[in-house]
């Protein structure tokens, strides 16, 4: 088995392959450092960047792109609204508007509950407008969505984990699937992605994180402080993690049952603690 | 009249063998309640099982192992 792992997308990244031509994880790794500097909120010159600056006028935008898009607008939909990519300006007034690294930006006033996805972006063949006065980050979608395309790159018995978000595609080494750590306990992942959302992570303040809620346009403050699921894809499996944590403990399990092959809530309490789950 | 009652006659007859023959095929096409469903979706739907905490639900799908995870998922 192949391995490589690198920095990207605001995490480490991590590339498995069983029998995979030489050189291709290498080109997996080029390739999603080329997505991140297109995807990247925080470099002006990005394509994203490029898109977010054009706010009420058509905008050229790649295949990738594109269907980026596409997917965040189904993702709005079946989530009832609640994965909301035109998050940037509750982002930046909430204090996150460049590089984390780099610390908090001046904190605004949030805009409020914001309008659902369609009224602010539409997209159609090479080409997406955004509202006046909206902004996209794609954070969490844009990983798992990679990690779904990167797979088909690494070849047909692979993993790609993207700063927490994976795809497991084929047998692994096992026969049996990729052994894969999901709540506490270890799972074996056979063309099955898995993601986590949380609030644990990259926060600057009380309150104060990079997880918007797009009923209140401010970081979200439900019951909940990570969820993790099993889905069918990468992409699928990051929007159920953030539409469950938004719903909360009562309403979650009820959402993801009939969508979902497994997933952990771990309550806001047991922010950045010790996990003690149990494995049904 | 002469006419008409030929018809009635080769129009009752004609009802007559087809339900015999629908009879005769029903009879001979009994459904075997031992058969095995087909196709499989008509089992009943495998819904994640949840463990004594409630936090984690893992579907009879996918299996555990005790085989060190190579990597993880996390919030990042």
């Amino acid at each position: 088995m192949d391995e490589l792992r690198f920095a990207a997308l605001g995490g480490e990244c991590e590339l498995f392959a069983v029998d995979a031509e030489p050189g291709r994880l290498r080109e997996a790794e080029t390739w999603i450092h080329r997505m991140h500097d297109r995807l990247t909120r925080f470099d002006a010159a990005s394509e994203l960047s490029r898109l977010n600056a054009a706010a009420g006028r058509w905008e050229p935008v790649s295949a990738e792109l594109e269907a980026l898009l596409r997917r965040a607008l189904a993702a709005w939909e079946e989530s009832g609204g609640l994965v909301h990519v035109a998050v940037r300006p509750a982002l930046v007034a909430a204090g996150y508007g460049g590089d984390f690294d780099l610390g908090p930006t001046p904190i605004a006033a949030p805009p409020g509950p914001l309008p659902p996805l369609p009224a602010l972006l539409e997209v159609r063949l090479g080409a997406a407008r955004l509202a006046t006065g909206a902004g996209v980050d794609l954070g969490g979608i844009a990983k798992g969505w990679l990690a779904d395309r990167l797979v088909e790159r690494l070849g047909p018995n692979s993993l790609a984990n993207l700063a927490g978000d994976l795809y497991a595609r084929g047998p692994g080494t096992t026969g049996e699937g990729w052994p894969v750590g999901f709540g506490g306990t270890t799972v074996l992942l056979r063309d099955l992605g898995a993601a986590t959302s949380g609030v644990t992570k990259r926060r600057w303040g009380a309150g104060l994180h990079h997880l918007i809620d797009p009923r209140t346009g401010r970081p979200a403050a439900g019951d909940l402080s990570e969820v993790s699921v099993l889905a069918r894809s990468g992409a699928d499996a990051e929007v159920y993690a953030k539409a469950a944590l938004l719903l909360g403990a009562a309403a979650a399990p009820a959402w993801l049952a009939p969508r979902s092959l497994g997933w952990e809530l771990v309550p806001a309490e047991r922010a950045a603690g010790t996990r003690s789950v149990t494995r049904s | 009249m002469s006419r008409e009652l030929p018809l009635r006659l080769g129009a009752v007859a004609l009802a007559l063998a087809s339900f015999a023959g629908a009879a005769g095929f029903v009879a001979g096409n009994l459904k075997n309640p031992a058969a095995p469903l087909q196709p499989p979706v008509a089992r009943p739907v495998a819904t994640p099982s949840a463990g004594p905490t409630g936090r984690l639900r893992v579907a009879p799908a996918v299996r555990a192992t005790e085989l060190p995870a190579i990597t993880v998922t996390h919030v990042s």
